[in-house]
C-alpha cells in the first residue's frame, strides 16, 4: 500500500486537487447554465472513459457505442414510465443488458480489424436506432417522456435543482476514473496494450486475445450504458434521435481522442474541452441555424489537426524514447 | 414486379456505387475512412441545382463543370486538411473527415437554408414500358452515367501512367517513392478524383431526388458499408457492393417495410463479414 502511494503520489495529488476544485466550483456558480455544462461534462467524461477501454487501450476503434448509450437511456426511461422502477435499479439492468448485447455482438464483430470493425459497429448502431425508431413499445419516434409520472426525490433520481445531479454524476466519474486508474497498470491493461500494439504477437506470447478483447468490449459497453442512464435521468426525455445517432458514436471517440487516447485522464480533459466548446457555441451562435455547429466542427478540426495525440500532449513533458544498452539495462535491474 | 425491383435497386445502387468507389479509392490509397464523401455528393447536387436555376443548364450538361469544381474542392481539402492529418494517427484522420462533413453540412445550411429543392425541368422525362418492366427515363440517366464514369475510372486506373502510379501508391508507399513517383501527387489526385466522382453522383442524383443539406448522410452510411462489403482497396468490389446494397435496399423496402431497409442492409453486411472478414473481394 505504502509503495503504491509513493509510486503514484503524482497522480494522487493531482487527483485530490482537481476533485476538490470539482466539488467546490458549483458553490460559486449562481446561474444554471454553467452547472448544466458541468453536468454534461460528467456524462461525456464517463462515456469517453468507457469507450477508452476498447478504443484506447485495446485499440479496437468502435464507431457504434451510441447503441449502448441508447440501451442505458431506454432502460431507465422504460423502467420509470412503465414499471415505476427506481433508476438506481434500472441503470444496472441497462448495464447488464448492454454487457449481454456486447457479449453477443462481440464474437462476430471483434474478429474484424481496423476500418472493418469501425464500419461494422457503426452499422449495428444504426440498426439499433432504426429498431428503436419503429418499436412501438418504447415509444417509437416520439420517444419516452417520463417526467410527469415521477415525484422528485432520491428514489426517482429526479430533482428540481441541478446540484444533486452534478454531485451524483461526479461520484460516478470519480469511481470510473479510479477503475480506469486501477486497470491502467494491471495485467488486464497491459494485455490490452499488447493487443493494440500487435495482436498476433500478443497471441503468440499466450494472451487469449479474443477473450480479452471481448472483456474490454463488455466493460466499455457497460460503462457507456451507465452514462446513458444518467443522461436519461437528467433530461427526463429520450428519443432515438437524441441518444442513438451516428453523431453520438463519433463524439464518444472524439472526446477520447481530443483528450488523449489510451490514457487515464485524457477522456476527462477531452470531455471538459469538447463540452465547453459545444455548449457555449450553441448558446452564443444559435440565432443563425447551422452556425453553431459550423464553428464547433471547425474548432474540432483545428484541435485534432494540431494536436493529433490529444490535449494531454500539451501537459506531458517530452519523454525521451531511447533504447537502453544491455549495460544500462543491467544497472536498472539491480 | 421482381424485375422492376431489381431495376430500381440497380439505379439506387449505381449512385451508391459512385460514392463508394470514391471512398474505396481514398481508403486504398491513403488508408483513410472518409466521412466527408456524402457531403461532396450534397455539394455536387447544389452546384447542379444552381447551374440549372441561374444558367438553365440541364444536370447532364452540368456534369463536366460540377466535376471540375468538385475536383478543385477535393484538391483544396487535401492540401489544407488531409495532408497534415495524414501525419497523425488513423483515428484522428477519420474524425477530421467527420468534422469536415459537419462543417460542410452546417455551412450549407447557413447558405441555403434547409428547404427541400428539386430541379423542375430536365431533358429526359417520361417512361418506357416493356410490359414486365417500366423504366422512367429520369432513372435511366444515373444508371448510364454511373456505368460510363466507372468505365472511365477503370481505364484511367489501368491504362494511364498516372492511374498506375496511384495504384502503386496503394500497394507500397515506400517502394513507390524509391522508384521516383511523387506520392504526394498521387494522394492529391486520388482525393480530387474521389470528390469529383461524388460530385458527378450528385449531378445525376438530382435528376430525380430532392436536394437538402443533410441528404448526404444516408448515402454516406450505405456507401461506407458498400465499401466494406466489397473489400479493402478494391474499386471493382466497391462497385459491386454498391449495386448489391441498392438491390437489397429496394427489396427490403418493397417486401417488408421501408424503415427496415437499414436492418436488411446491415444484416447482409454482417452475413458477408462473418464469412469473409475482409469483404467479398478483399485480399
Amino acid at each position: 500500500m505504502k509503495n503504491y502511494i509513493e509510486a503514484n503520489s503524482h497522480f494522487i495529488i493531482k487527483f485530490l486537487a482537481s476533485l476538490l476544485v470539482a466539488i467546490l466550483l458549483p458553490l460559486f456558480i449562481k446561474t444554471p447554465f454553467p452547472l448544466h455544462v458541468m453536468i454534461l461534462i460528467c456524462i461525456w467524461a464517463i462515456m469517453g472513459m468507457g469507450w477508452n477501454f476498447i478504443g484506447g487501450y485495446a485499440g479496437q476503434v468502435s464507431n457504434g457505442h451510441a447503441l449502448f448509450y441508447g440501451i442505458g437511456a431506454y432502460a431507465c426511461g422504460i423502467g420509470m414510465k412503465n414499471f415505476n422502477a427506481s433508476p438506481w435499479i434500472t441503470m444496472w439492468v441497462g448495464v447488464i443488458i448492454s454487457i449481454g448485447v456486447a457479449f453477443v455482438l462481440g464474437a462476430p464483430l471483434l474478429r474484424l480489424k481496423g476500418h472493418y470493425f469501425a464500419l461494422a459497429t457503426m452499422a449495428i448502431a444504426e440498426c439499433g436506432r432504426i429498431i428503436f425508431l419503429n418499436w412501438n413499445y418504447v415509444g417509437g419516434a416520439t420517444g419516452v417522456d417520463f417526467l410527469n409520472k415521477a415525484e422528485p426525490g432520491w428514489y426517482t433520481l429526479q430533482f428540481t435543482s441541478k446540484y444533486p445531479y452534478y454531485y451524483i454524476f461526479l461520484t460516478f466519474v470519480v469511481l470510473i476514473l479510479l477503475l480506469t486508474k486501477g486497470l491502467d497498470k494491471s495485467k488486464f491493461g497491459y494485455y490490452l496494450r499488447a493487443i493494440k500494439a500487435n495482436e498476433d504477437s500478443a497471441q503468440s506470447v499466450g494472451i487469449n486475445t479474443s477473450r480479452y478483447k471481448l472483456l474490454a468490449f463488455m466493460l466499455s459497453a457497460g460503462v457507456v450504458s451507465l452514462a446513458g442512464s444518467l443522461y436519461a435521468n437528467y433530461l427526463q426525455y429520450i428519443d432515438p434521435s437524441i441518444v442513438m445517432p451516428l453523431n453520438v458514436s463519433m463524439m464518444i471517440c472524439l472526446v477520447t481522442v481530443m483528450g488523449g487516447i489510451g490514457t487515464v485522464i485524457g477522456p476527462v480533459i477531452g470531455a471538459i474541452v469538447l463540452t465547453v466548446i459545444s455548449e457555449y457555441t450553441r448558446a452564443t451562435f444559435s440565432s443563425i441555424s447551422g452556425f453553431d455547429l459550423f464553428i464547433y466542427g471547425a474548432l474540432i478540426i483545428i484541435i485534432v489537426l494540431f494536436l493529433p495525440n490529444g490535449l494531454i500532449s500539451l501537459f506531458r513533458r517530452k519523454q525521451k524514447i531511447r533504447i537502453l544498452t544491455p549495460l544500462e539495462m543491467e544497472e536498472r535491474m539491480r | 414486379m421482381i424485375i422492376q425491383c431489381i431495376f430500381e435497386g440497380i439505379v439506387i445502387g449505381s449512385i451508391l456505387a459512385l460514392i463508394s468507389m470514391g471512398i474505396a479509392l481514398i481508403w486504398g490509397v491513403m488508408n483513410v475512412l472518409s466521412f466527408s464523401q456524402g457531403e461532396f455528393l450534397m455539394i455536387g447536387m447544389y452546384l447542379t441545382f444552381f447551374f440549372n436555376k441561374n444558367l438553365g443548364l440541364d444536370p447532364i450538361i452540368s456534369i463536366p463543370f460540377t466535376a471540375v469544381i468538385m475536383f478543385a474542392l477535393g484538391v483544396l481539402v487535401y492540401k489544407t486538411l488531409i495532408r497534415k492529418a495524414l501525419k497523425g494517427p488513423i483515428l484522428s484522420q477519420r474524425l477530421i473527415t467527420f468534422a469536415l462533413s459537419m462543417v460542410l453540412v452546417n455551412g450549407m445550411l447557413m447558405l441555403v437554408t434547409s428547404e427541400f429543392r428539386t430541379i423542375p425541368k430536365v431533358i429526359f422525362t417520361g417512361t418506357v414500358d416493356f410490359g414486365f418492366l417500366v423504366i422512367s427515363k429520369e432513372k435511366l440517366v444515373p444508371l448510364m452515367v454511373s456505368v460510363l464514369v466507372t468505365g472511365a475510372l477503370f481505364l484511367f486506373m489501368n491504362k494511364t501512367n498516372i492511374g498506375k502510379a496511384i495504384r502503386a501508391t496503394s500497394l507500397n508507399k515506400d517502394a513507390e517513392e524509391l522508384v521516383g513517383i511523387d506520392t504526394e501527387f498521387s494522394y492529391m489526385l486520388a482525393f480530387g478524383i474521389a470528390s469529383a466522382i461524388a460530385g458527378t453522383a450528385g449531378c445525376v442524383l438530382s435528376y430525380y431526388y430532392y436536394i437538402t443539406p443533410t441528404v448526404g448522410t444516408s448515402f454516406l452510411l450505405f456507401g461506407l458499408i458498400a465499401v466494406a462489403l466489397g473489400g479493402f482497396g478494391s474499386i471493382f468490389g466497391a462497385y459491386i457492393g454498391g449495386l448489391l446494397m441498392g438491390i437489397v435496399d429496394v427489396f427490403a423496402g418493397v417486401y417488408f417495410n421501408t424503415a427496415f431497409k437499414y436492418v436488411a442492409v446491415c444484416a447482409l453486411f454482417m452475413l458477408v463479414v462473418s464469412f469473409r472478414p475482409k469483404g467479398l473481394f478483399g485480399k
